[in-house]
Protein backbone atom coordinates (compact mmCIF):
# COMPACT_ATOMS: atom_id res chain seq x y z
CA UNK A 1 0.00 0.00 0.00
CA UNK A 2 1.31 3.65 -0.89
CA UNK A 3 1.84 6.03 1.84
CA UNK A 4 0.07 9.58 1.18
CA UNK A 5 2.34 12.10 0.23
CA UNK A 6 3.19 14.60 3.03
CA UNK A 7 1.45 17.55 2.63
CA UNK A 8 4.25 19.79 4.55
CA UNK A 9 7.12 18.69 3.05
CA UNK A 10 7.61 20.48 -0.47
CA UNK A 11 8.64 18.20 -2.92
CA UNK A 12 11.11 19.49 -5.39
CA UNK A 13 9.66 18.06 -8.44
CA UNK A 14 11.32 20.19 -11.65
CA UNK A 15 8.52 21.79 -13.66
CA UNK A 16 9.46 22.80 -17.04
CA UNK A 17 8.01 26.47 -17.64
CA UNK A 18 6.35 26.41 -20.93
CA UNK A 19 6.41 29.27 -23.34
CA UNK A 20 4.54 30.66 -25.93
CA UNK A 21 6.27 31.04 -28.81
CA UNK A 22 4.88 34.51 -30.08
CA UNK A 23 7.28 34.54 -33.84
CA UNK A 24 5.00 33.10 -36.02
CA UNK A 25 1.83 35.01 -34.87
CA UNK A 26 4.81 38.47 -35.13
CA UNK A 27 5.01 36.98 -38.50
CA UNK A 28 1.48 36.99 -39.75
CA UNK A 29 0.66 40.79 -37.89
CA UNK A 30 3.17 42.28 -39.38
CA UNK A 31 2.22 41.03 -43.18
CA UNK A 32 -1.61 41.72 -42.26
CA UNK A 33 -0.42 45.39 -41.12
CA UNK A 34 1.77 45.97 -44.04
CA UNK A 35 -1.30 44.53 -46.61
CA UNK A 36 -3.75 46.63 -45.22
CA UNK A 37 -1.57 49.92 -44.72
CA UNK A 38 -0.47 49.32 -48.50
CA UNK A 39 -3.61 49.00 -49.69
CA UNK A 40 -5.11 51.68 -47.56
CA UNK A 41 -3.16 54.20 -49.20
CA UNK A 42 -2.25 52.89 -52.77
CA UNK A 43 -5.35 51.46 -54.56
CA UNK A 44 -7.71 52.97 -53.15
CA UNK A 45 -10.00 49.75 -52.51
CA UNK A 46 -11.17 50.99 -48.85
CA UNK A 47 -13.12 53.96 -48.33
CA UNK A 48 -12.88 55.67 -44.79
CA UNK A 49 -16.99 55.77 -43.39
CA UNK A 50 -18.24 59.10 -44.05
CA UNK A 51 -22.23 59.82 -44.16
CA UNK A 52 -21.13 62.70 -46.19
CA UNK A 53 -19.39 60.73 -48.66
CA UNK A 54 -21.45 57.88 -49.86
CA UNK A 55 -20.18 56.73 -53.51
CA UNK A 56 -22.62 55.87 -56.16
CA UNK A 57 -22.98 52.41 -57.43
CA UNK A 58 -22.27 50.82 -61.06
CA UNK A 59 -21.41 47.98 -62.72
CA UNK A 60 -17.77 49.21 -63.88
CA UNK A 61 -15.33 47.55 -63.70
CA UNK A 62 -12.19 50.29 -64.49
CA UNK A 63 -9.64 50.76 -61.97
CA UNK A 64 -9.57 53.77 -60.20
CA UNK A 65 -5.99 55.46 -61.65
CA UNK A 66 -3.52 56.95 -59.54
CA UNK A 67 -4.29 61.07 -59.74
CA UNK A 68 -5.06 63.76 -57.61
CA UNK A 69 -7.94 63.14 -55.40
CA UNK A 70 -10.76 65.22 -55.15
CA UNK A 71 -13.66 64.37 -52.59
CA UNK A 72 -16.67 66.42 -53.17
CA UNK A 73 -19.12 65.41 -49.83
CA UNK A 74 -22.43 67.43 -49.11
CA UNK A 75 -20.39 69.76 -47.05
CA UNK A 76 -16.89 70.37 -48.75
CA UNK A 77 -15.15 69.98 -51.36
CA UNK A 78 -11.22 68.20 -50.58
CA UNK A 79 -8.55 68.15 -52.56
CA UNK A 80 -5.76 65.51 -51.50
CA UNK A 81 -7.52 65.72 -48.20
CA UNK A 82 -6.83 69.06 -47.69
CA UNK A 83 -10.34 70.86 -46.80
CA UNK A 84 -10.65 73.82 -49.53
CA UNK A 85 -14.39 75.05 -49.69
CA UNK A 86 -17.39 74.48 -48.17
CA UNK A 87 -20.77 73.24 -50.31
CA UNK A 88 -23.15 75.79 -48.69
CA UNK A 89 -21.10 78.61 -50.07
CA UNK A 90 -21.09 77.15 -53.45
CA UNK A 91 -24.81 76.70 -53.41
CA UNK A 92 -24.90 80.59 -52.57
CA UNK A 93 -22.92 81.22 -55.43
CA UNK A 94 -20.84 83.67 -52.80
CA UNK A 95 -19.12 86.10 -55.34
CA UNK A 96 -15.43 85.83 -53.90
CA UNK A 97 -16.71 81.65 -54.44
CA UNK A 98 -18.08 81.21 -57.67
CA UNK A 99 -17.32 83.16 -60.52
CA UNK A 100 -18.26 82.34 -64.14
CA UNK A 101 -19.07 78.75 -63.15
CA UNK A 102 -15.35 78.71 -61.31
CA UNK A 103 -15.28 77.63 -58.17
CA UNK A 104 -12.30 79.93 -57.05
CA UNK A 105 -10.64 78.41 -54.08
CA UNK A 106 -11.11 75.54 -55.43
CA UNK A 107 -9.04 76.39 -59.08
CA UNK A 108 -6.63 77.86 -57.02
CA UNK A 109 -5.48 74.94 -55.20
CA UNK A 110 -5.82 72.93 -58.55
CA UNK A 111 -3.96 75.71 -60.43
CA UNK A 112 -0.97 75.26 -57.70
CA UNK A 113 -1.27 71.41 -57.96
CA UNK A 114 -0.95 71.93 -61.86
CA UNK A 115 2.01 74.27 -61.74
CA UNK A 116 3.76 72.08 -59.43
CA UNK A 117 3.39 69.05 -61.41
CA UNK A 118 4.50 71.18 -64.48
CA UNK A 119 7.96 71.88 -62.91
CA UNK A 120 8.23 68.04 -61.59
CA UNK A 121 7.38 67.54 -65.83
CA UNK A 122 10.09 69.71 -66.40
CA UNK A 123 12.65 68.60 -64.04
CA UNK A 124 12.81 65.08 -63.45
CA UNK A 125 10.60 64.40 -66.50
CA UNK A 126 7.51 62.77 -64.60
CA UNK A 127 4.79 63.97 -67.35
CA UNK A 128 1.98 65.63 -66.36
CA UNK A 129 -1.14 64.01 -67.15
CA UNK A 130 -3.76 65.98 -65.77
CA UNK A 131 -5.17 63.16 -64.53
CA UNK A 132 -7.84 63.63 -61.21
CA UNK A 133 -10.41 61.30 -59.48
CA UNK A 134 -13.34 62.86 -58.55
CA UNK A 135 -15.16 61.22 -55.05
CA UNK A 136 -18.55 63.12 -54.79
CA UNK A 137 -21.41 61.99 -52.66
CA UNK A 138 -24.41 60.13 -54.32
CA UNK A 139 -26.61 63.31 -54.06
CA UNK A 140 -24.68 66.07 -55.26
CA UNK A 141 -26.65 68.41 -57.21
CA UNK A 142 -25.56 68.01 -61.25
CA UNK A 143 -25.17 71.82 -61.19
CA UNK A 144 -22.31 71.30 -58.55
CA UNK A 145 -20.48 68.46 -60.50
CA UNK A 146 -20.50 70.52 -63.23
CA UNK A 147 -19.12 73.50 -61.59
CA UNK A 148 -16.43 71.15 -60.13
CA UNK A 149 -15.14 69.48 -63.54
CA UNK A 150 -15.34 73.05 -65.35
CA UNK A 151 -13.11 74.02 -61.85
CA UNK A 152 -10.77 71.13 -63.04
CA UNK A 153 -10.70 71.92 -66.89
CA UNK A 154 -9.47 75.23 -66.47
CA UNK A 155 -6.77 74.41 -63.60
CA UNK A 156 -5.55 71.83 -66.88
CA UNK A 157 -7.18 68.83 -65.01
CA UNK A 158 -8.85 67.57 -68.39
CA UNK A 159 -8.43 63.48 -67.57
CA UNK A 160 -10.99 63.47 -65.00
CA UNK A 161 -12.29 59.94 -63.58
CA UNK A 162 -15.73 59.53 -61.51
CA UNK A 163 -14.94 57.25 -59.14
CA UNK A 164 -18.25 54.78 -58.44
CA UNK A 165 -18.58 51.81 -56.02
CA UNK A 166 -19.17 48.35 -58.18
CA UNK A 167 -22.21 47.12 -57.43
CA UNK B 1 50.03 48.38 -19.41
CA UNK B 2 47.59 46.74 -19.40
CA UNK B 3 47.36 42.42 -19.59
CA UNK B 4 46.47 40.84 -22.54
CA UNK B 5 43.24 38.53 -21.67
CA UNK B 6 43.42 35.05 -20.85
CA UNK B 7 42.87 33.45 -24.22
CA UNK B 8 41.96 29.90 -22.25
CA UNK B 9 39.04 31.94 -20.64
CA UNK B 10 35.77 31.85 -21.93
CA UNK B 11 32.75 33.89 -21.09
CA UNK B 12 29.13 31.87 -21.53
CA UNK B 13 26.60 34.24 -23.14
CA UNK B 14 23.31 33.54 -22.13
CA UNK B 15 20.90 33.06 -24.91
CA UNK B 16 18.63 36.27 -24.61
CA UNK B 17 14.80 36.18 -26.04
CA UNK B 18 13.72 39.73 -27.23
CA UNK B 19 9.83 40.27 -25.36
CA UNK B 20 7.52 40.95 -28.02
CA UNK B 21 4.72 41.03 -26.00
CA UNK B 22 3.92 44.87 -26.29
CA UNK B 23 5.10 44.91 -29.93
CA UNK B 24 2.57 42.17 -30.20
CA UNK B 25 -0.38 43.82 -27.93
CA UNK B 26 0.33 47.14 -30.41
CA UNK B 27 -0.36 44.71 -33.20
CA UNK B 28 -3.60 43.56 -31.78
CA UNK B 29 -4.77 47.47 -31.38
CA UNK B 30 -3.61 48.62 -35.15
CA UNK B 31 -5.34 45.87 -36.90
CA UNK B 32 -8.84 46.19 -36.08
CA UNK B 33 -8.57 49.73 -35.53
CA UNK B 34 -7.33 49.88 -39.56
CA UNK B 35 -10.39 47.49 -40.67
CA UNK B 36 -12.83 48.93 -38.49
CA UNK B 37 -11.87 52.25 -39.86
CA UNK B 38 -12.51 51.01 -43.51
CA UNK B 39 -15.03 50.13 -45.75
CA UNK B 40 -14.52 47.31 -48.13
CA UNK B 41 -15.41 48.74 -51.44
CA UNK B 42 -14.12 47.99 -54.80
CA UNK B 43 -14.07 51.12 -57.15
CA UNK B 44 -14.20 51.71 -60.29
CA UNK B 45 -14.33 54.97 -62.66
CA UNK B 46 -15.79 56.16 -65.37
CA UNK B 47 -13.17 58.28 -67.74
CA UNK B 48 -14.24 61.43 -69.33
CA UNK B 49 -12.26 63.59 -71.21
CA UNK B 50 -12.68 67.37 -71.01
CA UNK B 51 -12.03 69.56 -74.34
CA UNK B 52 -9.03 71.53 -73.11
CA UNK B 53 -9.92 75.61 -72.39
CA UNK B 54 -7.32 77.32 -74.41
CA UNK B 55 -5.75 75.94 -78.30
CA UNK B 56 -7.91 74.14 -81.37
CA UNK B 57 -10.50 71.65 -80.38
CA UNK B 58 -10.56 69.69 -83.23
CA UNK B 59 -7.11 67.89 -83.66
CA UNK B 60 -5.43 68.14 -87.40
CA UNK B 61 -6.11 64.54 -87.93
CA UNK B 62 -10.02 65.14 -87.18
CA UNK B 63 -10.69 67.43 -89.56
CA UNK B 64 -13.78 67.25 -91.50
CA UNK B 65 -13.90 64.87 -94.20
CA UNK B 66 -16.08 64.79 -97.65
CA UNK B 67 -18.92 62.24 -97.72
CA UNK B 68 -18.90 61.87 -94.13
CA UNK B 69 -21.12 63.69 -91.24
CA UNK B 70 -20.26 64.50 -87.44
CA UNK B 71 -22.96 62.41 -85.11
CA UNK B 72 -24.58 64.41 -82.92
CA UNK B 73 -26.54 62.44 -80.28
CA UNK B 74 -27.41 63.86 -76.61
CA UNK B 75 -29.38 62.96 -73.89
CA UNK B 76 -31.23 65.22 -71.86
CA UNK B 77 -31.94 64.52 -68.50
CA UNK B 78 -34.89 66.43 -66.83
CA UNK B 79 -36.78 65.35 -63.91
CA UNK B 80 -39.33 63.08 -64.98
CA UNK B 81 -38.17 62.39 -68.37
CA UNK B 82 -35.17 62.06 -70.70
CA UNK B 83 -34.77 63.49 -74.13
CA UNK B 84 -32.51 62.05 -77.22
CA UNK B 85 -31.92 64.22 -79.53
CA UNK B 86 -29.83 63.01 -82.83
CA UNK B 87 -28.73 63.92 -86.18
CA UNK B 88 -29.21 61.07 -87.45
CA UNK B 89 -32.84 61.08 -89.18
CA UNK B 90 -36.07 63.21 -88.21
CA UNK B 91 -37.62 59.74 -87.23
CA UNK B 92 -35.13 59.94 -83.88
CA UNK B 93 -34.67 63.77 -84.37
CA UNK B 94 -36.12 63.91 -80.45
CA UNK B 95 -37.64 61.03 -78.54
CA UNK B 96 -39.36 61.68 -75.37
CA UNK B 97 -39.05 59.06 -72.84
CA UNK B 98 -40.22 58.29 -69.49
CA UNK B 99 -37.55 57.98 -67.04
CA UNK B 100 -37.21 54.43 -67.81
CA UNK B 101 -33.51 53.57 -67.93
CA UNK B 102 -34.42 50.09 -69.91
CA UNK B 103 -36.57 52.10 -72.33
CA UNK B 104 -33.68 54.56 -73.04
CA UNK B 105 -31.44 51.28 -73.84
CA UNK B 106 -33.64 50.20 -76.08
CA UNK B 107 -33.97 53.16 -78.15
CA UNK B 108 -30.26 54.21 -77.70
CA UNK B 109 -29.73 50.12 -79.56
CA UNK B 110 -32.43 50.86 -82.27
CA UNK B 111 -30.37 54.37 -82.94
CA UNK B 112 -26.91 52.30 -82.76
CA UNK B 113 -28.15 49.92 -85.13
CA UNK B 114 -30.06 52.70 -87.55
CA UNK B 115 -26.81 54.37 -87.34
CA UNK B 116 -25.70 54.96 -91.80
CA UNK B 117 -21.69 53.93 -92.28
CA UNK B 118 -21.49 57.53 -93.78
CA UNK B 119 -21.71 58.89 -89.87
CA UNK B 120 -18.18 59.71 -88.04
CA UNK B 121 -18.08 59.62 -84.04
CA UNK B 122 -20.57 56.52 -83.90
CA UNK B 123 -19.55 55.99 -80.36
CA UNK B 124 -19.53 59.29 -78.85
CA UNK B 125 -23.13 60.73 -77.06
CA UNK B 126 -23.47 63.76 -74.63
CA UNK B 127 -25.53 63.85 -71.39
CA UNK B 128 -26.90 66.99 -70.25
CA UNK B 129 -29.10 67.37 -67.11
CA UNK B 130 -30.82 70.07 -65.39
CA UNK B 131 -30.57 71.28 -61.89
CA UNK B 132 -31.10 69.34 -59.21
CA UNK B 133 -30.43 65.88 -60.59
CA UNK B 134 -28.95 63.61 -58.70
CA UNK B 135 -25.05 62.09 -59.26
CA UNK B 136 -26.50 58.61 -58.43
CA UNK B 137 -29.14 59.34 -61.38
CA UNK B 138 -26.28 60.94 -63.58
CA UNK B 139 -24.00 58.04 -63.04
CA UNK B 140 -27.32 55.27 -63.88
CA UNK B 141 -27.71 56.59 -67.08
CA UNK B 142 -23.80 56.99 -67.98
CA UNK B 143 -23.77 53.07 -67.21
CA UNK B 144 -26.80 52.46 -69.69
CA UNK B 145 -25.66 53.91 -72.14
CA UNK B 146 -22.56 52.58 -72.48
CA UNK B 147 -23.47 48.81 -72.82
CA UNK B 148 -26.71 46.99 -73.44
CA UNK B 149 -27.27 43.41 -72.28
CA UNK B 150 -28.94 41.45 -74.98
CA UNK B 151 -29.13 37.55 -73.63
CA UNK B 152 -26.54 37.67 -71.34
CA UNK B 153 -24.42 39.32 -74.32
CA UNK B 154 -23.19 42.77 -73.44
CA UNK B 155 -23.40 44.73 -76.61
CA UNK B 156 -21.65 48.50 -76.84
CA UNK B 157 -23.57 51.27 -77.41
CA UNK B 158 -21.81 54.57 -77.09
CA UNK B 159 -19.07 53.78 -74.79
CA UNK B 160 -17.38 58.17 -75.31
CA UNK B 161 -19.85 59.69 -73.05
CA UNK B 162 -19.25 63.60 -72.59
CA UNK B 163 -20.60 65.47 -70.30
CA UNK B 164 -22.43 69.04 -71.52
CA UNK B 165 -20.79 72.24 -69.15
CA UNK B 166 -24.28 73.74 -69.49
CA UNK B 167 -26.89 73.12 -67.14
CA UNK B 168 -30.88 72.93 -68.40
Amino acid sequence: MAFKPSKRKKHNIDRVEAKLSLNSMMDIFIIILLFLLKTYSAHGSFLPQNKNLQLPTAAIRNHVNVGLELVATSETIFVEKQPVVRMQDVNLEKSHVVADGIILPLFRVLHTYAIKANKLEKTYGIKFTGSIVIKADKNLDYRELVRVMQTCGKAKYHNIHLAVANK
Amino acid sequence: MAYKPSQRRSIETLPTEPNLTPIMNLMVVLIPLLLSSAEFVKLGAIELNLPPVVGPLVEPGALPVEGTKHLELSIFITKDSFVINSNISTEFERIKLKQSLSDLQEHLYEIKTYIPPYFREKESITIQASAGIKYQKLIDVIESVRVIKIKNEEIELFPDVKLSAGVL
